[in-house]
């Protein structure tokens, strides 16, 4: 079953098409959400009501056939406005809808086996050194494996931003990682 | 996808969806390509581990903890999704109960009118724990340890009132009358920062800048006001107030980590030591008649016990969490 057949499925009112949506991709958009928020109750609630809208407009959706991407655009849209709204409250301004945090903590970068927890710590400060917007886009490209294109609409940019965006940002880590990882063995990746 | 011209072959990689998908997979998806690819260009060896290498340490982790069932049952319910399928029988069957639902509404929204929704936070810290709290007009206290406070967070812009035991420093915005409550004083500003100290049946005020209004509880005739760097405490029952000498205003130093005192009996003195540190103290009975002047700082427990025990010719030991005093 892929995107585009699920999605037609869920346009013509099958139930369970929605339920296999929020099966699938609950993970990936709990993911990209904590990295705008850690609040629990503002991530619920947005996709709570990301779920509800698509339901309620099921016939008039477009085609897709990116469901994932689909979801992240309306919901990176409820998420900032609802941390905006929670913000205020508290007294934060901030000046632009960009101003809105993307952070990656020490626990969102993986160990794998050729990777001590020294260097994760390193790569870590790496990511500090990015603004939020490079890490955003380098979540998206090399996390959730999105089109250059997919990410120009989810982030709602232009494709030259987005590429600028993503070199940039690869060009600062690249700096610091290849201190970092020149001492891994080669062999492990030769096994194609 | 002609790579071979580019300058910066290892960038071009890097950002290559095709190739992306390639390592991410562990090889598997898009692999006929790229191996073919390795294989005529023996070359590029090199940089191509290296762009794996890169892309592999763009590796994250998502740690999940949202009750994924629990969020589902919010979404069938709000979108009337129900496995048995009875979804619109469900609906007609409600409307009979409309009428009670609108009286119910309707008692509900008097209730709230009269009585205004209670919206209070409490926030409290613990022993050798400091903590900020925004207040929602974006005046700010500061809380030092074993402090307790409870606001009201709605109708907050209209009435600015804090509960307060312990010690705190407050900076509080222009704005609408700002009142802090503690079992044996009442200040009120309007906008200024300043000091309050309300442990243990003390009570003692320090203002930093702005104006601020003291008086006691119960008896709001008496009512002394501050200007910077003038302190209120409270002495016998009635506010006496110390005021800044030229060049020489009371200093709220606590805020910076030291903690004063002006002849005080060495018991208290312990006590603030004791919630600082969170530690235990004990010896101390022995010599609750001797007075300390002077001061200690946070973070560093030896010269914290060093510079109260030296001055009256005490040593102290510590053992883990327990520290003696002692000739």
């Amino acid at each position: 079953m892929n995107d585009l057949q699920l999605w037609k499925r869920l346009k013509s009112g099958d139930t369970n098409a929605l339920k296999e949506i929020y099966k699938l991709y609950l993970g990936s958009l709990e993911g990209y959400s904590r990295k705008f928020t850690n609040e629990t109750e503002i991530i619920e609630d947005a996709i709570h009501d990301l779920f509800i809208q698509i339901w309620n407009k099921k016939e008039n959706l477009s085609d897709t056939d990116s469901i994932i991407k689909y979801l992240c655009i309306s919901l990176r849209r409820e998420l900032i406005r609802r941390i905006e709204k929670s913000n205020k409250r508290t007294g934060i301004e901030y000046a632009d809808i960009n101003d809105i945090g993307f952070s990656l903590s020490i626990e969102d970068i993986l160990i794998q086996n050729e990777v001590d927890e020294n260097n994760r710590i390193k790569l870590h400060q790496a990511f500090k050194l990015l603004s939020d917007r490079q890490r955003e886009a380098l979540y998206l490209k090399y996390y959730e494996e999105m089109t250059y294109e997919q990410i120009c609409e989810i982030m709602d940019i232009n494709y030259q931003s987005v590429r600028n965006l993503i070199s940039k940002g690869i060009i600062e880590l690249r700096k610091f990682i290849i201190l970092v990882i020149c001492y891994l063995s080669f062999a492990l990746f030769f096994e194609i | 996808m002609s790579i071979e011209d580019l300058h910066d072959f290892k960038q071009d990689l890097i950002g290559n969806d095709s190739f992306i998908r390639w390592v991410n997979s562990e090889f598997e998806e898009e692999n006929e390509y790229w191996s073919n690819f390795i294989d005529e260009h023996p070359e590029r060896e090199e940089e191509i581990n290296h762009a794996i290498k890169i892309i592999r340490s763009l590796q994250f982790e998502n740690r999940l903890s949202i009750d994924s069932d629990k969020l589902w049952g919010r979404i069938e319910k709000s979108t009337n999704i129900d496995s048995s399928g009875t979804g619109t029988k469900r609906n007609l069957s409600l409307l009979k109960y409309l009428p009670a639902i609108l009286a119910a509404a309707c008692l509900l929204f008097l209730f709230v009118y009269r009585n205004g929704l209670s919206d209070i936070k409490e926030v409290r810290t613990g022993l050798a724990q400091e903590l900020v709290e925004k207040f929602p007009d974006g005046s700010t206290i500061k809380m030092d340890s074993d402090t307790k406070i409870s606001y009201n967070l709605n109708n907050w812009k209209k009435e600015r009132k804090v509960s307060l035991t312990g010690l705190a420093f407050f900076d509080v915005m222009a704005g609408a009358k700002f009142t802090v409550e503690t079992p044996t004083g009442l200040v009120s500003v309007l906008g200024t920062s300043f000091s309050v100290d309300s442990r243990d049946g003390l009570f003692e005020v320090i203002c930093k800048t702005g104006k601020v209004a003291v008086s006691i509880s119960n008896d709001e005739r008496e009512v002394v006001i501050l200007t910077p760097g003038d302190k209120v405490s409270l002495s016998e029952g009635t506010l006496k107030l110390k005021q800044a000498v030229n060049g020489q205003p009371n200093e709220i130093t606590w805020v910076n980590g030291i903690y004063t005192f002006d002849s005080e009996p060495l018991t208290s003195v312990i006590a603030v030591l004791e919630r600082q540190y969170n530690i235990k103290i004990s010896g101390v009975n022995e010599y609750d008649s001797l007075r300390y002047t002077g001061f200690f700082r946070k973070g560093n427990l030896p010269d914290a016990l060093y510079s109260i025990t030296w001055p009256l010719g005490l040593k102290y030991k510590i053992d883990g969490e327990n520290v003696m005093i002692m000739k």
